[in-house]
């Protein structure tokens, strides 16, 4: 079993940059969690924390109820997967998975079983006397996995291993990593910059920036309820639309202003925004690419939230198009059907889907509808 | 240990070494220390003359004569004229014998290919370049050099690397370069695991520069304004649009903001310091004052 506890964990380093602050996480035995965000938003440095390679700088880790903050990285029972990693070119494959384990004097006979054990689950089993050299991509990222799995940890720390992989093979490690978590049972905290890498594989994601959790939901909740302005662009590919919308409270209804248009707030919405004080204030008005339409009968349901515009570049990607335009200052996307006669160079009317539309405080970048 | 037993550790190591076995039978009273001085220097000049690895230590320490080069590169079978990689690796807790394995088994695979203890806590490593292998290629190195320690010994190491000329003798300038790109690292790039000398940039010039010339500069450049008194979102700011080249469109992206809450902060930063970041001089100025900032703190 391993539930793990990150109380108020803070990173700060000798000349005062600090890297992570204020990180509060519960996860419970079996989870996979992600932790995502951009480049130097603390994700890998949180990782190294808990994997004890990097001192805490405050607050409290513990696995299981015990305190780790000072237990030495051996005595933690975790194994990590690293991006970087390379095989022991002269070692076959039974040799590479088996030398960490030979490093810390495991006796042979466990050895064995452990490596045997670890190939049968990664289907390397038939492989164990060859040489990295004669190995495919996949097949060395499952070794570097088995390195890892042979320790039988209480807790898999990965950090963007797929990072170095081709489009494809991302794919296709990503599914086997996913079924290893199933079969394995074991706790997972996975680091990525690719949000769909963590849309994916994880049971929580973790969303940080600047060394601030800003959200840990579920992936669909992520998506459908983002509680900033900042997990809302960085969750979804592609990313969602923003823009300036100024407010007018009229008996009740909430009308925005934005460029040239008027768009009515549903009033589910509008309740949130009228009581938030926002009347003659500027708000960010945040939609999904699939909620802006094209199609003729949503157009005609909709007149009252139909925008148009020349559309700059048209992108196939074969189950959809990515339509791409200038509306009010902004770059927005409309992802549609494949059949849409839109082209580059046609002015599009579109209408935006009010009822899945987002609205984020301009200043604090907060939500006030989600 | 006493000079005596000193003298018979120092008799078996010249045995072990030169496979000759030396007695001492008589010694003037009184010259005990002054005899085992002068062994443990003839065990320490024969390994060094003999050893491969203590010869690469004095070379990347430069306490390698010019005229002893050929005949050591001869007697060590070192090419004299090749680029070499160089990675220094250092990590905060001594490294064990499990670190020289992982890294003796990763990178020790040709004759070319040197392993050298410096010291409990840095460890060279050296190869001979691959000519098609592009600068990218050897930072994926290095970076698979630390990550490699961390997996399977579980320590963390920084890993300074370098490509030296084409002279055996450029080995000390660009080990002597790692070792500066790890302080400057320490200083102004501490969240960085893998680090060159070559892209230090200003981290470089502003180490160089004495500390009273920093001072001035701050007082000039901010007068009051202190910029380790900066918060959080602000540096994270200020450094979005340096990386961005000052492209207001592409630092929103990065930080997820829309573009004009990113000139609204710009506008605040400007009210604050009397630097518009949005001006190329400015930026260099306010870029600059905050790495000597972080200097000085360093100091």
């Amino acid at each position: 079993m391993a539930s793990l506890s990150l109380q108020h964990i803070d990173k700060t380093y000798p000349n005062g940059f600090k890297a992570v602050k204020d990180f509060n996480l519960e996860i419970a035995d079996k989870e996979f969690i992600i932790f995502v965000g951009p480049s130097g938003c603390g994700k890998s440095t949180t990782l190294r924390m808990i994997a004890g390679l990097e001192d805490i700088t405050g607050g409290e880790f513990k696995i299981d109820g015990k305190l780790m903050n000072d237990v030495e990285p051996k005595d933690r029972d975790i194994a990590m997967v690293f991006q970087n990693y390379a095989l022991y070119p002269h070692m076959t494959v039974y040799d590479n998975m088996a030398f960490g384990l030979k490093l810390r004097k495991v006796p042979k006979d466990q050895i064995d079983k452990a490596v045997k054990d670890a190939a049968k689950i990664l289907d390397l089993d038939k492989l164990l006397d060859r040489k990295p050299k004669a190995l495919s991509g996949g097949q060395r990222q499952r070794v570097a996995m088995g390195r890892a799995i042979v320790r039988n940890p209480k807790v898999f720390l990965m950090d963007e291993p797929l990072s170095n992989l081709d489009a494809k093979l991302r794919v296709q490690m990503r599914t086997e990593i996913s079924k290893l978590h199933q079969r394995l049972g074991a706790t997972i905290i996975y680091v990525t910059h690719d949000q769909t890498e963590a849309m994916t594989l994880g049971t929580r994601i973790v969303v940080m920036k600047d060394g601030v959790v800003q959200q840990i939901d579920t992936p669909q909740n992520l998506y459908d309820h983002p509680c900033n302005e900042f997990v809302a662009g960085f969750i979804g590919s592609p990313q969602m639309n923003f823009m300036d919308a100024q407010v007018k409270v009229n008996g009740g209804k909430v009308i925005l202003t934005v460029g040239e248009h008027k768009l009515e707030v549903p009033a589910d919405k509008a309740k949130a925004i009228i009581d938030g004080g926002y009347d003659g204030k500027t708000i960010v008005l945040g939609i999904r690419p699939e909620d802006v339409h094209d199609e003729a009968e949503f157009v005609q349901k909709n007149p009252n939230s139909t925008i148009s515009a020349p559309i700059r570049v048209y992108e196939l990607l074969g189950a959809e198009v990515y339509l791409y335009f200038d509306f009010a200052g902004t770059q927005m996307t409309a992802r549609v059907n494949p059949k849409t006669p839109a082209r580059a160079g046609d002015t599009v009317t579109f209408a935006l889907d009010m009822d899945k539309t987002h609205y984020f405080d301009k200043d604090t970048q907060k939500t006030i509808t989600d | 240990m006493s000079d005596l037993n000193q003298i018979q550790k120092s008799l078996a190591e010249l045995k072990k070494l030169t496979g000759l076995t030396l007695t001492m039978e008589r010694m003037p009273e009184g010259s005990e220390e002054e005899a085992a001085e002068k062994l443990n220097r003839l065990v320490t000049a024969w390994k060094s003359s003999y050893d491969r690895e203590a010869f690469i230590r004095k070379l990347l320490t430069g306490t390698v004569r010019e005229d002893d080069l050929e005949n050591a590169a001869s007697r060590f079978r070192l090419k004299e004229h090749t680029s070499r990689e160089l990675y220094l690796v250092r990590a905060g807790d001594p490294f064990g014998h499990e670190a020289e394995r992982v890294l003796k088994n990763l990178f020790v695979t040709k004759s070319g290919d040197l392993f050298v203890k410096m010291n409990d806590h840095l460890i060279v490593l050296i190869r001979e370049h691959d000519p098609s292998a592009g600068p990218e290629q050897i930072e994926v190195t290095a970076h698979t050099i630390a990550d490699m320690l961390s997996t399977e010994i579980l320590v963390y190491a920084k890993v300074a690397y370098g490509l030296t000329g084409e002279a055996l003798s450029d080995l000390s300038g660009t080990y002597g370069d790692a070792l500066t790109a790890l302080k400057i690292g320490d200083i102004f790039y501490s969240n960085e695991q893998v680090l060159t000398y070559g892209s230090l940039g200003l981290g470089k010039l502003i180490y160089d520069l004495p500390v009273e010339s920093c001072r001035k500069f701050l007082a000039e450049t901010l007068g009051d304004v202190d910029p380790a008194g900066f918060d959080d979102e602000t540096v994270a700011l200020i450094n979005a649009f340096f990386e961005n080249n000052l492209s207001i469109a592409e630092a929103s992206r990065q930080l997820y903001l829309h573009r004009n809450t990113m000139s609204y902060r710009l506008d605040k930063l400007r009210q604050l310091t009397g630097l518009d970041l949005r001006v190329f001089d400015d930026a260099l100025s306010l870029k600059v004052a905050m790495m000597i900032a972080g200097r000085l703190k360093a100091e």
